[in-house]
């Protein structure tokens, strides 16, 4: 019974804490009204959310797609070109957009899984290539000019605003959204799935996975975060063309992940708070001076973590004695012992 | 109770790029029994047991479980018709910990775990099973030799397999830890599990198996029991070299 | 008619870089099994050494090609042994390719810094100096490099082929552990596979750099193509890499003269997709 309190009060310490983090960044437009910082924190939502989206093909399943940028892409352009030729609401060309991205990596993926390590990386850089050839050689992509979204007055129903604050929340909501999606799938019987298969892929078929069929579960629903991506940038910046999805935003958007620890579902998002908002300043205060420097510190911070600390700032954290001091202090974390006992007990209860 | 053997392989042989690894090989493994698989190195047994497994279909041959036909079957199948294998060169999932690589298992095959809490009580058991209950938060990747070998076994057993292949599981063990895996081994048919094991280790074979199979060359040159296989003169020869040196080489 | 030919040798004489290009990188694969993210980059750098050489010192674009590829080899040695080696260790698949790729986006950054994006170029006194032969006019820098391309090609199959070191890449591209086991130093060559094949990419970017622009992501293009070339012409193949280049010259030329020079991309990627899945989907069948 001893051991049921104080898991009790481990939880309770957590939802606390949890809860603290959620308010402050609840709070911060209320405080904060610079919309240059507010930008960064948008920027911080949709990359992180972009990052998951490849976190779940490449950190968990092992699948290095180097091709994000473009399923982005695709979804804001398919959701740009809905409401601009047809007029629809804009949320429902944002599910459209999802929708589409999700079918044509699908499709295109399906021949491509045999393929393995790096060559799945070549084909993920081809595809992601190919797409953009195709839409700056198209009319009804509108060629390298890109697609515009109709400026008006605000309204949510058309999720257009003047003021960045809505964006924020709804850029907040879709991050914690998504990261809840992940989470589930880490712990579901896919997450196992496609960590067995990111392991060894005949070890996995010894225990019954098929590995085609998980891929292919993953490499669609990672696309379809990214479309969704690409739906919200959409409607932030009411401006998309070709150049969003050029090979450098696609490494851009793997890199929260890598530095953050691609193994966690948290990864991208420390990662994105870190990177973005140090890549922001570096842009607004030198990049007149010195064009560049913010991709440079990108590249450096990425080699040092790659070499210094290969699992990421997470990784890196998850030993430290400043997680134990957390845990210990904070948390008042039991022994993962204490944990499994309670966990079965209850399990128990429920069967009986 | 009428004898039909769990296992019928008919006629199997292999052939990669003109090496023949397997030729017409047949036998049948007994329900609820333990059969050996010995012979030397480069005899075809792996080759053998990844036909039997669905790794590769044979070149020719037919392979029958239960009565059923399953040469084409794909790997991941197997799990759900109640069978399991192990891996000769382990591949255990070495960034997760060793509860995690069982919990995965549990969540797949005839008697997958509905949830989170199912598959971890079934790991649990599982590794209570196999002695590695005490490690179950170890990264399997920092284990040594011995914990791997039956952190391979445990993944097997928590898919609930009724036929388990065992690929050398005893090599590079000493000879306490190999007396362990034998007591596990046996306590793993006696639960119900018909066993395939392939073995270098004699002392296990005889042991544990009732019947023993010899490939030597890719080809079957004898079958019974342990007994009566040691004294077949040909597998003295072959085998274990006794008459001459090198009459294979 | 005339038309086709000039394209047949546009495409041959750009199809050179590329296996150029695809060479290094397909050692580079050969040897320590990653692919090599920053080989582009590591072209434009050569372009910029040239650059730097002719502007400053005088020095010939051909003569500088020695300076270029020695020095290229230096920087492809330390970043080999500071960088890459230690991350070999980890056997992380993911980490050894983000940190090419890191490393393509520090150095193509880094020249965006030290250069800007202005486009440079080099002018020698021969640059517009055009040779007619009969329906095919051909530039005599194009012509130069192609005939430097060709020797350059022999010699590392020479190297390759019948040299020591050669024959310890070849070893340790076959079976590292073997190697080991027989006293190569395996760390030791893969810094001079590593050097080797940075510095074919350097050699082929001081070669084009007297009719091709300089700027900071000019390397992108030849670098996926390197790839392209690796994959198409076959692992640790030098001929196969050697022909895989001029197919894909020839192949950009003929789809932008027979279809239209702005798909010409979009082919190339499509040609590479099909022809890596239906290779595979062959190997696997074999299996």
């Amino acid at each position: 019974m001893n051991s049921k309190k104080a898991v009790h009060t481990y939880r309770r310490n957590l939802a606390i804490v949890i809860g603290l983090i959620l308010l402050i960044f609840a709070m911060i437009p209320i405080m904060v009204k610079s919309p240059y910082i507010l930008n960064i924190f948008v920027l911080v939502f949709y990359m992180s959310t972009l990052s998951m989206a490849w976190n779940l093909l490449g950190g968990m399943t092992g699948q290095n797609s180097l091709g994000h940028a473009a399923y982005m892409g695709l979804g804001a352009y398919a959701c740009c070109l809905l409401v601009v030729k047809t007029g629809a609401n804009p949320w429902l060309a944002g599910i459209f957009g999802m929708v589409v991205v999700g079918l044509v990596a699908g499709i295109v993926f399906y021949p491509c899984f045999i393929l393995r390590g790096p060559y799945f990386t070549l084909v993920s850089i081809a595809f992601g290539e190919s797409i953009r050839q195709v839409i700056i050689n198209s009319a009804f992509f509108g060629r390298a000019s890109g697609v515009g979204l109709p400026f008006g007055s605000d309204s949510f129903i058309n999720f257009r605003f003047t003021s960045k604050v809505p964006y924020y929340y709804v850029g907040l909501i879709m991050m914690i959204g998504v990261y809840v999606v992940m989470k589930k799938i880490d712990r579901s019987k896919m997450g196992f799935a496609l960590k067995t298969i990111r392991e060894d892929e005949d070890a996995a078929a010894a225990i019954g996975i098929n590995p085609t069929r998980y891929k292919i579960m993953a490499v669609v629903i990672s696309a379809m975060v990214a479309g969704l991506v690409g739906f919200f940038y959409a409607s932030y910046i009411r401006y998309i063309d070709p150049e969003l999805m050029i090979q450098a935003k696609s490494t851009e958007s793997v890199l929260p992940a890598v530095v953050g620890g691609a193994a966690y579902v948290e990864g991208p998002i420390v990662g994105g708070l870190i990177m973005i908002p140090l890549s922001e300043y570096l842009r607004a205060n030198f990049s007149s001076i010195l064009p560049g420097i913010n991709m440079l510190m990108y590249a450096v911070m990425l080699l040092l973590v790659i070499r210094f600390r290969p699992t990421g700032i997470l990784g890196w954290y998850m030993n430290s004695k400043t997680k134990k001091f957390v845990d210990e202090k904070i948390l008042r974390k039991p022994s993962l012992e204490v944990l499994e006992e309670v966990e079965m007990m209850e399990y128990r209860k429920r069967e009986a | 109770m009428a004898e039909s053997p769990i296992i019928e392989v008919k006629n199997i042989t292999k052939r990669f790029k003109g090496l023949t690894a397997v030729n017409n090989v047949s036998f049948s493994v007994r329900e609820g029994g333990i059969t050996g698989m010995i012979g030397p190195n480069g005899a075809g047994k792996s080759t053998t047991f990844n036909m039997i497994c669905g790794y590769y279909p044979p070149t020719e041959g037919k392979i029958f479980y239960k009565g059923q036909d399953i040469t084409d079957k794909k790997a991941y199948e197997y799990t759900n018709m109640k069978i399991a294998r192990t891996f000769q060169i382990m591949k255990p999932l070495k960034n997760l910990s060793v509860l995690d690589n069982v919990v995965a298992s549990s969540y797949f095959g005839h008697a997958a775990a509905k949830n989170v809490k199912e598959a971890r009580e079934r790991a649990m058991e599982v590794l209570q099973f196999t002695g590695l209950y005490e490690k179950r938060h170890v990264l399997s990747k920092d284990m040594g030799t011995p914990d791997q070998k039956r952190l391979e076994m445990a993944r097997a057993l928590a898919t609930r397999p009724k036929m388990l292949f065992l690929d050398e599981n005893m090599a590079g063990l000493n000879p306490a830890e190999t007396e362990e895996a034998i007591g596990l081994i046996r306590r793993i048919n006696e639960s119900g599990v018909t066993i395939l094991l392939i073995e270098h280790i004699m002392k296990a074979v005889v042991s544990l198996c009732e019947e023993v199979i010899v490939l030597h060359h890719g080809e079957k040159i004898a079958e019974g029991t342990p007994e009566q296989v040691m004294n077949d003169p040909y597998v003295m020869e072959v085998y274990l070299g006794t008459k001459k040196e090198d009459t294979h080489a | 008619m005339d038309m086709f030919l000039q394209a047949c040798v546009n495409g041959l004489l750009m199809g050179g870089f590329y296996s150029l290009m695809g060479m290094g990188q397909n050692i580079i694969f050969g040897v320590m099994k990653i692919v090599n993210f920053c080989h582009g980059e590591m072209l434009m750098v050569g372009m910029y050494l040239t650059f730097i050489l002719y502007t400053f010192f005088g020095i010939d674009p051909y003569l500088a090609v020695p300076i270029v590829a020695v020095t290229m080899f230096c920087i492809g040695s330390v970043i080999q042994h500071t960088l890459i080696t230690p991350s070999l260790g980890t056997k992380s698949f993911t980490n050894l390719l983000f940190l090419t790729v890191g490393l393509g986006l520090l150095l193509s950054n880094g020249a965006l810094v030290i250069f800007g994006s202005e486009y440079r170029s080099i002018r020698t006194a021969y640059s517009q100096t055009y040779i007619q032969l009969g329906p095919v006019t051909m530039a005599l820098p194009r012509l130069i490099s192609f005939g430097v391309l060709i020797v350059v090609t022999v010699a590392l199959f020479a190297f390759l082929k019948y040299t020591t070191i050669g024959k310890q890449i070849r070893a340790v591209s076959q079976n590292p552990t073997g190697a080991e086991v027989v006293g190569i130093d395996v760390k030791k060559i893969y810094i001079l596979t590593y050097g080797l094949g940075v510095a074919l990419a350097g050699t082929a970017g001081a070669l084009l750099t007297q009719f091709y622009t300089i700027f900071p992501t000019a390397g992108a293009s030849f670098g996926f193509r390197a790839l392209i070339v690796v994959v198409v012409g076959g692992l640790g193949s030098i001929p196969g890499a050697f022909f895989a280049g001029i197919f894909l010259g020839l192949l950009e030329t003929m789809s932008a003269l027979f279809i239209s020079p702005s798909y010409s991309d979009l082919i190339v990627f499509m040609t590479f997709i099909v022809i890596l899945v239906v290779r595979q989907t062959m190997i696997a069948r074999r299996k």
